[in-house]
């Protein structure tokens, strides 16, 4: 499966439209923007991504097996907001401690979203997940106190606030994270299990996967990307805040995955796709900042460009596909 | 609070064991929702049943407003306070819905609205006759007899002048400013960018309107927005105004790494205790802080004395109105933390 949906792709399955999209819209910001091709503002846009970044890995494998996660921003936030609560309530303020609880919790919330789809039988994630994210956002203000939290451990910063030479350390885990996924979808057999599951559910049941196991495990994993992601907010921010819950994180991460040849009917979605998608979010937005556009005129280009590049790599596929069918039709006679 | 907490579990619970009966139910319901009934206070002997709809009650600030406003019922046994909110600032709906229902409750007496959209509320409330009070927000409204608040704009206004001065004392020379926004549209957001804008450039500061950056009113948002002021600005700006605190002390926390920002004076809005915290820490210098305690008190006393029959009641109340700075933050923050104990 993993083979046929890199075909279409680069060898490392990077739409070639989509990469052209960023490298046009980067030149567009240039061009616009002299602050655009600095060094800082290149480190700023993958610290601005990084977010994005972590929560769109868990998205993509659960759009591989033709589902969907909406609750990753809440978890993040909710994660962020647990840290703040173990500090507001003064039961700790060891950094590592609140680091491992957000990592613990987040991960248990992906569990019971999976276990809600393949033990409880859930008709769709979209309903669960859709679910946790209210229960999330509820349980982020509650945790707090609908209070803000700020005074975090130096510790607690160090992975949304450092950096190498000007170089995000968090984004430098996203490079590393993104490699490693990539060798496991592409490589593995869990990996490839997850493609199957999502392009051809009956192919994998008589292939003996074990579908149930596969989707919890997507979930999980998910949930514990949105964990890392909110980690990496509070560093960044300093603080926490559960009203953040509701912000539309995830669908930007859906966005990306979609952009980078995810597809909602599932089989389909590369790392270096979702790479390339979070880096077009990323990249647009920081434009947006330099150039001081409005919310409504950002919306509207935000909308008009993912239209767009889904819609040239979407026509493009459909040209490829119809000038092999007139190849074959040639052979043939 | 526990006990609504434990009612929404009760809530949830009986949800799910109605559903898992699929109904059958009706009967039970309806003698439920006619015992509540008798057991409200009646208009006209002295005891009132306020409802309070406010913008949310999913903030820190808002829970001032929604302490302020239950205080009053505490001290008043004849009076019954029942505090609202949407889920979040921009549920404009849910929060209309939330009016329609309580303004349809005839066990309500009286009323406290901050709106959400004060232009729909209006048209909400048109022809009620039982007394409204307008808080944070004003409603342009003849139903309306008073509004309590500062008014956002105004507030803005202070707290806009107070970091030119702060800017002054700081040793900047070109006063430029630049406000990272919330949720453009949104009036509140709109009303304390004006109060900003007037109060700087009254001051002698020069507010880039033009530069103005939308971060939605979240911190990380807000994190982008300040790293690309620093690219565009790389010598510095004097003074960074956010309309909300949790959008300024991301700021700032953002900016202090940079040496050009060093001396810049960044403006929170609300004076939240996480805001007099990061004030006490040397990361934000100023937060305007509106009395959302005393808007609740007040705002609920209004109406009780309307109910009352009081003829001499003013139009606005002003609850005041201050800019916490280091001198006064650790002051705030305790006042804050007795509030909500």
């Amino acid at each position: 499966m993993a083979k046929t949906m890199t075909k279409k792709k680069g060898g490392n399955g990077v739409s070639l439209g989509t990469l052209a999209a960023l490298v046009v819209l980067c030149v567009i910001l240039a061009i616009a923007s002299p602050n655009f091709l600095n060094y800082n503002n290149i480190m700023s846009i993958f610290k601005q991504c990084t977010f994005n970044a972590f929560v769109s890995v868990g998205m993509l494998l659960c759009l591989i097996t033709a589902g969907i996660e909406l609750s990753v921003g809440a978890n993040a936030i909710f994660c962020s907001c647990l840290m703040g609560m173990l500090l507001q309530k003064g039961i700790t303020d060891n950094g590592v401690v609140m680091v491992i609880v957000a990592l613990v919790a987040g991960t248990a919330i992906g569990l019971i979203n999976g276990l809600l789809l393949t033990r409880l039988h859930l008709p769709h994630p979209f309903v669960s997940t859709l679910g946790m994210k209210n229960v999330l956002w509820g349980a982020a203000l509650l945790v707090t106190s609908s209070q803000i939290v700020s005074g975090f451990p130096e510790t607690t910063a160090w992975f949304g606030g450092s950096d190498v030479g000007g170089f995000p350390i968090a984004f430098i885990f996203v490079i590393i994270l993104y490699i490693v996924m990539h060798i496991f979808l592409t490589k593995t057999t869990l990996g490839r299990s997850i493609y199957c599951v999502g392009g051809n559910p009956e192919a994998a049941r008589l292939s003996g996967i074990n579908s149930a196991n596969v989707l919890t495990f997507c979930y999980t994993f998910s949930g514990l990307m949105a964990a890392i992601a909110g980690v990496y907010t509070t560093g960044r921010s300093g603080i926490c805040n559960g009203a953040a819950a509701i912000q539309p994180y995830d669908t930007d991460a859906i966005a990306a995955c979609i952009i980078g040849g995810a597809s909602f009917m599932g089989g389909k979605g590369t790392m270096a796709g979702t790479m390339v998608g979070v880096l077009i979010i990323g990249v647009l937005r920081n434009g947006f900042t330099l150039l001081s556009f409005d919310t409504a005129l950002q919306n509207l280009v935000l909308g008009l460009v993912i239209i767009l590049a889904v819609l040239m790599d979407v026509t493009r596929e459909r040209m490829e596909a119809k000038a092999r069918r007139m190849a074959a039709a040639n052979s043939a006679k | 609070m526990k006990v609504k907490k434990l009612m929404a579990a009760a809530l949830v619970g009986s949800m799910a064991l109605s559903l898992a009966a699929c109904g059958g139910t009706t009967t039970e319901d309806t003698k439920g929702s006619e015992s509540a009934d008798t057991s409200t206070a009646e208009a006209g002997d002295g005891n009132y049943n306020i409802s309070v709809i406010l913008k949310t009650t999913a903030s820190e600030y808002w829970g001032y407003v929604k302490a302020g406003a239950e205080a009053y019922g505490k001290d008043h046994p004849n009076v019954k306070v029942e505090v609202k909110g949407a889920s979040s600032e921009t549920a404009y709906d849910e929060q209309l819905g939330m009016i329609e229902t309580e303004l349809s409750n005839a066990s309500n007496d009286g009323f406290v609205i901050a709106p959400l959209q004060a232009d729909m509320v209006k048209t909400k409330i048109a022809g009620q006759t039982k007394p409204i009070a307008a808080v944070d927000t004003d409603i342009d409204a003849p139903e309306v007899f008073t509004f309590v608040g500062t008014g956002n704009e105004a507030a803005g206004k202070l707290g806009g002048a107070a970091a030119v001065e702060a800017a002054k004392a700081a040793g900047w020379e070109e006063i430029k400013a630049i406000e990272i926004c919330g949720v453009q549209g949104d009036s509140t957001n709109e009303a304390r960018k004006a109060g900003y804008m007037a109060g700087i450039e009254e001051a002698g500061g020069d507010f880039l309107e033009e530069e103005t950056q939308y971060a939605e009113a979240t911190a990380d948002k807000a994190v982008n927005c300040m790293e690309a002021i620093m690219q565009k600005f790389p010598d510095g700006i004097a003074i960074i105004c956010a309309n909300n605190d949790d959008m300024a002390m991301a700021a700032a926390r953002t900016g202090k790494a940079n040496p050009n920002y060093a001396n810049t004076i960044y403006l929170g809005f609300d004076g939240i205790q996480a805001a007099c915290q990061s004030i006490l820490k040397g990361e934000l210098t100023m937060s305007v802080a509106q009395q959302g305690y005393e808007m609740g008190y007040k705002s609920v006393e209004a109406v009780v004395q309307k109910l009352d029959g009081a003829t001499d009641i003013p139009d606005f109340i002003d609850s005041g109105a201050d800019v916490v700075t280091l001198d006064n933050a650790q002051e705030r923050m305790d006042t804050l933390k007795g509030y909500l104990a």
